[in-house]
């Protein structure tokens, strides 16, 4: 009896090791691409660091998450990433607290190039800020996280055109300390995307004479940004990019903020729910609109004959849809 | 192996290595003492360490985690202890106000998101101090299972019977219960509250199909334990998943190949 367990067990062992081999063998790495590995963190980065190295030889840019949608402050690195970054000799990151799963690569990667593409921006302070300075209570427990990670900026400036304009710079400079052989074309493309931007930004000035003096309440914390472009203000952000489902007195708080400032638009972000945005829609008697916050979804593809990089390309036309929504649901049109 | 050739995946195989089998041994004395919800509740009351160490604004929640978790424990066994109602109705109480309250706590302003880590954990991301503090869980279970286990098993069988040998029931299940609790504690940040459990029962249970002793029973929980993290880890990075849960799927798998085996062993 004794014996027969042990060959079993024997065989059991043999057998799992024998098909973890198997799978081994069959989705064996490829070869690392010689020459300039960038990983980026996040999808807006991506697209501007693609830009910039767009026709670059030898550079190839990886976004770690993915392109999955939503917000990343809760994203687990998977082993592959893991292998990524371990490759990697330029990490972009979107700095401002959003990537806590990255918080510990630094000690790990004593070669990486980091770079915070915010490095010096001017945050909005985040959401449980502004919203604890108007109940006049002036703790801010989420200060001190688990690891003394602050996570009180509202880290989206990405969805400011001015924000996405200094993370740009920061991403030229990157690219051309890393690779100084291909300076010319860095800063080729750097200058399309900022002309790219400039010419956004002035449709967005014109929306802002259409739209000034409004006030809104948003789902997602990046709209603060997007709106203050506009001059509208917003009477309240609720963070959607987060796991928990919101108090019923903070609930309350809304629909009566939504009252006294007479709000009648609201505004969801596209990857998530937007089911808590219509339960208020319905409480105040508001609109909900759909936005994108540009967080993730399509690659970008380089356009027939287009002169503008690809990655930025696509994100004008996010944020050009953006301001059409926004002129809609005012009815500006 | 070219696996091995980066850091992360060496930090993380040696603490597979000493995780793995202290769970092996850890998980047999659990399921002897039937106090695998215990476990489980010891795994949820994780997030009210946590979110006390939050409230108190500590940087590190490693202390607060670990000192709520035996405070919890003892409490808990000794309410199991005076009260007559079964021993799962009080865990189950327990289990609920720990993941309640640190729910409570930390989802305050939508903030949950940033201690979601906890939930699957990450194994990935120990370093070489961490790997040391887990060596010494390791040392201190075996010394516990080398002088204890007997006693340990005797009270498991019978109580009283133990109590008149001139066991000390009290004090053995008490150390019984701070020792799962500050070696759930020291792994559940690489292993997570959802999945810490399935690690420290699925070899166990898996082992209790073949054997038909102790000796056996400990040595297939260990062999199972630590082949499960090894070769989930590798298939792992190969399959590009999570580490924890593809661990947990392999002891998943060890387990049903023993329980169909099983009849092919009853002499």
């Amino acid at each position: 009896m004794k014996k027969k367990k042990a060959v079993f067990m024997t065989v059991l062992l043999l057998a799992a090791t024998g098909f973890t081999a198997l799978i081994a063998a069959v989705a064996g790495r490829k070869e690392k691409s010689p020459g300039l590995l960038c990983v980026t963190s996040f999808y807006p980065v991506y697209l501007l660091a693609e830009s910039v190295a767009e026709g670059a030889e030898a550079v190839e840019v990886v976004n770690l998450t993915e392109n999955h949608g939503g917000c990343i402050h809760d994203y687990t690195l998977t082993t592959q990433d893991m292998r990524l970054l371990s490759e990697a000799e330029l990490l972009l990151l979107n700095g401002g607290g959003m990537e806590l799963f990255l918080s510990k690569v630094a000690e790990d990667y004593k070669n990486l190039m980091i770079v915070d593409t915010s490095e010096g921006y001017n945050f909005l302070e985040g959401v449980m800020h502004v919203h604890d300075a108007e109940d006049g209570n002036g703790a801010h427990p989420e200060e001190t996280g688990q690891d003394g990670h602050s996570h009180a900026l509202n880290a989206h400036l990405w969805l400011d055109i001015d924000g996405y304009l200094f993370q740009l710079s920061k991403i030229e400079e990157a690219f051309v300390a890393a690779d100084p052989a291909q300076e010319a074309l860095y800063r080729r493309n750097a200058e399309a995307c900022r002309q790219a931007l400039a010419a956004l930004r002035e449709e967005y000035d014109e929306g802002r004479r259409l739209l000034s003096g409004r006030e809104t309440v948003v789902f997602h914390e990046g709209f603060v940004y997007l709106f203050r472009m506009l001059g509208v203000g917003t009477v309240h952000c609720l963070a959607m990019d987060s796991d928990t489902q919101i108090s019923a007195g903070e609930a309350a708080e809304i629909v009566e903020e939504c009252r006294r400032h007479g709000v009648t638009r609201l505004f969801a972000e596209a990857d998530y729910e937007k089911t808590v945005a219509d339960t208020f829609a319905a409480e105040t008697g508001a609109a909900v609109s759909v936005l994108d916050a540009v967080t993730g979804g399509r690659e970008p593809e380089a356009a027939s004959g287009g002169v503008l990089p690809a990655g930025i390309a696509l994100y004008c036309a996010v944020m050009r849809r953006n301001l059409e929504t926004i002129k809609q649901a005012y009815e500006l049109q | 192996m070219e696996f091995l050739q980066y850091g992360f995946m060496k930090n993380a195989l040696a603490a597979i290595g000493i995780i793995t089998p202290l769970f092996g041994i850890l998980g047999t004395m659990i399921v002897n003492n039937r106090m695998a919800f215990f476990s489980d509740a010891l795994g949820h009351s994780a997030l009210t360490g946590m979110a006390l160490g939050v409230l108190l604004g500590l940087t590190g929640t490693d202390l607060p985690m670990l000192l709520f978790a035996l405070a919890f424990a003892l409490l808990l066994s000794h309410v199991k202890r005076k009260t007559s109602a079964s021993t799962d109705t009080i865990i189950s109480v327990f289990s609920s106000l720990g993941t309640a309250a640190g729910l409570v706590i930390l989802s305050r302003g939508g903030n949950f998101s940033k201690y979601s880590a906890l939930l699957v954990g990450d194994i990935l991301s120990i370093t070489r101090t961490e790997i040391f503090y887990l060596l010494g869980a390791f040392a201190v279970t075996l010394l516990f299972w080398l002088f204890c286990f007997n006693k340990l098993h005797a009270c498991s069988v019978n109580q009283s019977l133990a109590k008149s040998k001139g066991i000390p029931v009290r004090l053995i299940e008490d150390m019984f219960a701070v020792l799962i609790a500050v070696i759930v504690m020291l792994s559940i940040k690489w292993v997570g509250i959802l999945i810490i459990n399935a690690l420290l029962i699925l070899p166990a249970a898996g082992a209790a199909n073949l054997s038909s002793n102790m000796r056996e029973y400990h040595l297939f929980s260990v062999i199972i334990s630590t082949a499960s993290g090894i070769l989930g880890l590798v298939l792992s990075y190969y399959l590009n998943a999570a580490a924890g849960p593809t661990i947990v799927i392999v002891a998943a798998v060890f387990f049903a190949a023993t329980f169909f085996a099983r009849p092919f062993f009853r002499s």
